[in-house]
């Protein structure tokens, strides 16, 4: 899919007068948009490959948005079920269909110290996902060794292109004959609609969703039999836990987390264990320069 | 001869005329009766699966004209919110209902999908209750005023026939 395609399928959630002067924009400047976003009573902007931000206006003026464009986009991006998107509100964000996914923020009710939802919403982030195949190809002979696959984590800054870099290497996994097991929390890497991948994550790979990281990984290993375990943005002390289980049950490690380099990483107390025990022997970085990414690996 | 023979079209007419109004109320009596089934159901799946509004609104579909033209209208306008498709839905199928029961009915389109399963499946047990009410209420009033509205339209028939014919 190119990505004019993924953006005009990720703009489906915004009511009709916001898409339509999104899809205003010249095909040209459509073609690098990477977000999409909503602020109540500011505009409507999106985001190129390089971070920059930039307003649409049709007119003059920049497009104007009110809570209640808001409110609307997340039921249509919900599918009018506020019943199944409960959990997916209280963190904060929701799949949608293609892969993308509407993050939210606003005045949060909370419940028992956690977010529960949004009373009102101020602004919304739709991320336009079109996944790039083959960024792994270069670097998955790397991260092997004796046929067989190296854990492997990898670090970079938030939106840099962890989640698309982990979504080919399982890809090439499977193309290997590798079986893969992925806990995909936030519904980002495989995308499951109605239980298909929506993104490619090739055919050997079996995905836990709707679940914590945590509970997903062990749920894959008890039931997957997995030869490698994936997760995206590992954060979480369970997610941590689950995945020193599984390195210790015999299954390869495949994550990402948010940092610059191991030092970074090592004084986050979370990631303590996953260093001290030797989980991963591979480090995979990512560098960004404008539009381009390079990837560097290093042995741990 | 012509007089009778145009007396008895016009004692027909009527009573044509008349088993139209009976059936106006016996067709509400069902509508009112297949909605009190479909929430029935609605509230079964929510407070069961917290099943998807629209997987709902397919399987009613299968039972049911009103979902079936709600569903073709996702297909066709999935840009409005369900209660805006549910309204109109319920504006372009002129049903026989009363105004007081259109009111009732068009709350269950702003309860569906609008909260978690198990609120649904309360709120929704509320206007079921109601729709039961309204439901029996109908159900006599098609068996009263009906037979009254037949037994009028009759009567004006013959006279209209007897006045025809003297």
């Amino acid at each position: 899919m190119k990505r004019i395609q993924a953006v005009e399928q990720a703009a489906m959630v915004l009511p009709r007068e916001l898409r339509l002067a999104l899809l205003s924009q010249e095909p040209s400047q459509l073609n690098r948009c990477e977000e999409i976003r909503a602020r109540a009573g500011r505009g409507l902007s999106w985001t190129d490959d390089t971070g920059t931000e930039h307003p649409v206006c049709p007119g003059s003026a920049p497009m104007p948005v009110t809570a209640e464009d808001l409110r609307m986009a997340v039921e249509l991006a919900a599918r009018s079920s506020m019943q199944g998107v409960q959990d997916k509100l209280a963190n904060g964000f929701l799949p949608l269909r293609g892969g993308h996914r509407l993050g939210l923020c606003g005045t949060a009710a909370i419940r028992e110290g956690s977010i529960l939802q949004f009373r009102t919403l101020s602004s919304v982030n739709i991320r336009v996902a079109c996944p790039v195949e083959n960024v792994g190809a270069e670097l998955l002979p790397e991260l092997m060794a004796a046929d067989r696959f190296q854990s492997t984590l990898i670090l970079a800054p938030p939106g840099e292109g962890k989640t698309t870099l982990l979504r080919d290497l399982i890809r090439l996994l499977g193309a290997r004959g590798i079986r893969t097991g992925l806990a995909d929390e936030r519904g980002e890497v495989a995308a499951l609609y109605q239980g298909v991948p929506q993104l490619e994550v090739g055919t050997l790979c079996d995905v836990a969703d709707g679940c914590g990281k945590g509970e997903g990984l062990l749920l894959l290993l008890r039931t997957m039999n997995p030869h490698v375990l994936a997760a995206d943005e590992v954060s979480k002390p369970e997610d941590v836990e689950a995945i020193c289980q599984g390195a210790n049950c015999g299954a390869a490690i495949l994550a990402t987390a948010h940092g610059g380099s191991v030092e970074e990483l090592g004084r986050r107390g979370v990631y303590r264990p996953l260093l001290e025990q030797h989980v991963f022997s591979r480090l995979v970085t990512i560098h960004r320069e404008n539009a381009r990414r390079s990837y560097e690996v290093h042995p741990l | 001869m012509v007089h009778l023979l145009g007396g008895g079209v016009v004692t027909l007419a009527c009573v044509w005329a008349g088993w139209q109004g009976r059936q106006w109320y016996y067709r509400r009596w069902n509508r009112l009766n297949r909605f009190c089934h479909a929430l029935a159901r609605m509230e079964a799946e929510l407070g069961s699966w917290e099943t998807d509004t629209w997987t709902l609104m397919s399987l009613l579909a299968e039972e049911d004209e009103f979902f079936r033209r709600l569903c073709r209208k996702e297909n066709q306008n999935g840009e409005d919110s369900f209660s805006t498709l549910w309204t109109n839905t319920m504006n372009e199928m002129s049903l026989p209902l009363t105004e007081e029961e259109r009111t009732l009915l068009n709350r269950t389109g702003t309860v569906l999908g609008r909260y978690d399963g198990k609120t649904q499946a309360f709120l929704l047990g509320n206007i079921r209750v109601q729709l039961q009410h309204c439901t029996e209420t109908a159900r006599q009033q098609a068996a009263r005023q009906g037979r009254m509205v037949v037994l009028f339209s009759l009567s004006a028939g013959l006279t209209l026939t007897v006045l025809l014919i003297s």
